[in-house]
C-alpha cells in the first residue's frame, strides 16, 4: 500500500513536471523572436530574385517515380521497376534470338538454335553443338 | 499574376503553378514561406552563423523550384518544404562543429518587472541550452511542435516517422530537459 502511494505520488509529480516543461517550452518559443529575422528573410528573397532560376527537372526519369507514388504505388514501386526491367531484358533477348525464315536458309540444327528461347541458352550445355558450315 | 490574387491563393495552389514553371508564383510563395523557414533553420542550427541559415533556406527554395514538377499535390506544401530544411540543417550540422552553448540566442520579453525579467531570462537561457543539447531529431520535433505550432501528424510527415514516433521523441525531449533543469521542473524518475 505504501509502495503504491509512493509510486502514484511520483507519477503525479512526473505529470506535473511534464506539464511544466510543456508550458515553459511553449512560452519560450512564443517569446523567442530572433533579432534581424526580417532582414535575413529579405536577404534570402533578394538572392532568389537576383539569380536566374535554374531549369526544373521535367524529364520522364524525374517524374515517373513521383507519378507512381501519386498512384499509391509507393510500397511496391521498386518491385514494379524490377519487373519492368526483367520484362525489358526478356523482350530484348527474345528479339535478338529470333531468326526470320530460318527454315529456308539454315540446317535443322541452326533452326533449332535460332528458335531456342533464353532457357536453352542457359541450361543447354551447348545448343549449337555439331553445327558445321 | 496579380499580387492581390496571389495572396488569396493557398500554398498548394501556388505550388501547383510553380510546378508548371510559373516564376511569379514561385516568388509569391517564397515571400510567404521564407520567414518561417528561416526561423526554423536558425533555431535548428542552434547558434550557428546567420549566413548559414540564410544559405540553407535559399538552397531549400531552389530545390523546391527545381523539383516542383515532382511535388505531390495531396501532400501539404509546408511539410515538404520543412522536410527539406530539416534535412539540409542536419547535413550542415554533421559537417560543422556544434556552436558553443553560450552563443545560443536568448529571447527577450519586454514589459516585465525587473525581477520577473531576470528570472525569465535565466529560465530562457537554461531552456535554450537544454534544447540545444538535445539530439537532432528530438530538437527538430520540439522546434516544429512548439515554435512552428505543427500537429504531431505534420511533424511525423516532416521527420518521416509515425505519430507515435513523434510522441516518443517529445516525451524523451521533455525528460532530457527536466533532467537538465531539475531544480526548475523536478527531475524525472529515469
Amino acid at each position: 500500500m505504501m509502495r503504491f502511494r509512493l509510486w502514484s505520488s511520483r507519477r503525479a509529480a512526473d505529470r506535473r513536471g511534464d506539464k511544466a516543461v510543456d508550458a515553459a517550452l511553449a512560452a519560450y518559443f512564443r517569446r523567442a523572436a530572433p533579432e534581424g529575422a526580417e532582414e535575413g528573410a529579405e536577404r534570402v528573397l533578394a538572392g532568389l530574385r537576383r539569380a536566374p532560376l535554374p531549369p526544373q527537372r521535367r524529364g520522364v526519369l524525374w517524374w515517373w517515380p513521383s507519378a507512381l507514388l501519386t498512384s499509391e504505388l509507393s510500397p511496391a514501386w521498386s518491385s514494379i521497376a524490377a519487373l519492368g526491367c526483367a520484362a525489358l531484358i526478356g523482350f530484348g533477348v527474345g528479339s535478338l534470338a529470333r531468326v526470320p525464315a530460318a527454315a529456308e536458309t539454315h540446317t535443322a540444327a541452326q533452326v533449332f538454335a535460332g528458335d531456342a528461347d533464353f532457357g536453352n541458352a542457359i541450361f543447354d550445355y551447348d545448343p549449337v553443338h555439331g553445327v558445321t558450315r | 499574376m496579380e499580387r492581390s490574387s496571389d495572396e488569396e491563393r493557398s500554398d498548394e495552389d501556388l505550388m501547383a503553378a510553380v510546378a508548371g514553371g510559373d516564376g511569379a508564383a514561385f516568388r509569391a510563395l517564397a515571400q510567404r514561406v521564407v520567414p518561417s523557414s528561416l526561423r526554423l533553420a536558425r533555431t535548428l542550427l542552434r547558434g550557428a552563423a546567420e549566413a548559414d541559415a540564410e544559405d540553407i533556406v535559399q538552397d531549400a527554395m531552389l530545390r523546391v523550384w527545381v523539383n516542383a514538377p515532382r511535388w505531390r499535390p495531396e501532400r501539404p506544401f509546408r511539410a515538404w518544404l520543412y522536410r527539406i530544411v530539416v534535412n539540409l540543417v542536419a547535413n550542415q550540422r554533421r559537417r560543422a562543429r556544434p556552436a558553443p552553448l553560450a552563443e545560443v540566442d536568448e529571447p527577450v520579453d519586454p514589459g516585465r518587472s525587473a525581477l520577473a525579467d531576470i528570472e525569465a531570462r535565466e529560465t530562457d537561457r537554461l531552456l535554450a541550452e537544454a534544447v540545444a543539447a538535445l539530439p537532432d531529431r528530438q530538437a527538430s520535433a520540439v522546434v516544429l511542435t512548439y515554435q512552428e505550432g505543427l500537429s504531431n501528424a505534420e511533424v511525423a510527415e516532416i521527420l518521416e516517422t509515425t505519430i507515435a514516433g513523434v510522441e516518443a521523441l517529445l516525451v524523451r525531449a521533455r525528460r532530457s530537459i527536466r533532467a537538465r533543469l531539475g531544480a526548475h521542473f523536478g527531475a524525472p524518475d529515469m
